[in-house]
């Protein structure tokens, strides 16, 4: 099972990606136990279905394992992989090799029929190129980002109270302007909040998180 | 990945031992964020550490896919991505320098004023879909994790049509509760 293999909805409703922040915003208290091993397995359909559907029912309750859940479909997809270049340090601890030399003896390997493919997510995060509650002048108020290969964004600029002020369409660069309809509405010094929604290749949808500004 | 370890001839302990060392290795660097790649092998020990528990007093002879050596690389990771995105955040200052995008460390949330909001319309959408019925909350859950309504279907069993119907009349009952609990959709 991976995010990659339909194409998001075209008609996807406005509200969706602003309910997704919502839902990702709820946090657990970080220290409640989370099977991630058997939230991967139902992420990748080895569970039965109604397992499948119960873990699914934790996500409400549980904002950890929602979290493990996002974890788990945002670091598979079926392109082919892209191994991270690899820096050699050789820190393999001597003490636990020696201790499961015996054990690793009895292990043999199989290759499985169906074996996801992994790409490393570390171009999948937005991430500002604005310090933190930046001040941005009125008359050129421009929102930056870095950059996700091959992504596509749209961004959306909320007041302090999530009503939104403008949201951009969709394009491949990097910074919006926010646009004097919406300043309009933003006092001397007032704050804004935006998000960008980055649209990646394989059709997976990468949310930032949620960053301030101020509008001189 | 253990492709590389297939179908060999009986090895020394030794040599199994390595084996199992670099193909989790493997496993956790396909897997691991480029902020995370400077840990990439303390994370592999972590994780040949959970494979060293689960086999624990374990009788018998076990084979180990590759499949099992990544969804154990994949815990690891989830579990030290979760303790850094718990840590105190660090702001970043200005605009980082060319090429290390990638590496920046993804903050848990951006301004704490808007996260709070959010936590507070999130509490209402998770009010709204527990008072759901079960299989739209199901739909909608599934949904707003980013998941299309194919991958949804899946996931639950059910055909795309039967998802695609429930995701959007969950949406609609929510935004209507959310509505009736003061919230903007």
């Amino acid at each position: 099972m991976t995010s990659s293999d339909a194409p998001r909805p075209s008609g996807e409703p406005a509200d969706a990606a602003r309910l997704r922040a919502a839902l990702a915003a709820l946090r657990g208290d970080g220290q409640s136990p989370v099977d991630a091993e058997r939230i991967f397995d139902a992420v990748h359909g080895r569970l039965s279905v109604e397992e499948r559907q119960a873990i699914v029912e934790e996500l409400l309750s549980n904002p950890d394992a929602a979290e493990a859940w996002r974890l788990a479909r945002e670091l598979t997809v079926d392109s082919p992989a892209r191994v991270t270049p690899l820096r050699t340090r050789l820190r393999w601890l001597a003490a636990a090799a020696v201790v499961v030399l015996g054990a690793a003896a009895a292990w043999q390997y199989t290759r499985p029929a169906s074996e996801p493919v992994y790409r490393g997510s570390e171009s999948r995060a937005v991430v500002s190129a604005l310090p933190t509650d930046a001040a941005l002048p009125r008359a050129q108020p421009v929102l930056r980002w870095m950059s996700i290969e091959g992504a596509r964004y749209r961004v959306r600029v909320l007041t302090p109270e999530l009503e939104l002020l403008e949201e951009s369409p969709e394009s491949p660069a990097l910074e919006h302007t926010v646009g004097p309809a919406a300043l309009q509405r933003v006092p001397p010094g007032g704050r804004i909040l935006w998000q960008v929604e980055a649209r990646v290749p394989d059709g997976g949808t990468v949310m930032s998180p949620t960053f301030s500004a101020r509008i001189e | 990945m253990a492709d590389d370890a297939t179908n060999r001839e009986p090895a020394p302990a030794e040599s199994r031992w390595a084996a199992l060392a670099a193909a989790m290795t493997r496993a956790v660097r396909r897997q691991c964020p480029a902020w995370l790649s400077d840990d990439a092998q303390d994370i592999a020990q972590m994780a040949l550490a959970k494979v060293m528990a689960a086999e624990k007093g374990r009788e018998g002879e076990r084979t180990l896919t590759s499949f099992y050596l990544h969804r154990v690389a994949h815990s690891a990771l989830v579990d030290e991505i979760r303790r850094r995105k718990r840590r105190p955040e660090v702001p970043l200052e200005g605009t980082p320098e060319a090429g290390q995008e990638g590496r920046l460390e993804p903050r848990a949330a951006g301004d704490p004023e808007s996260s709070a909001s959010f936590r507070e319309l999130g509490t209402a959408v998770r009010d709204c879909l527990t008072a759901a019925s079960r299989e739209r909350r199901l739909a909608v859950t599934l949904y707003l994790q980013g998941h299309t309504v194919p991958e949804t279907a899946r996931i639950l069993g059910w055909d795309n049509k039967r998802a695609e119907n429930l995701v959007y009349r969950g949406l609609a009952d929510l935004r209507q509760c959310l509505l009736g609990k003061g919230h903007r959709p």
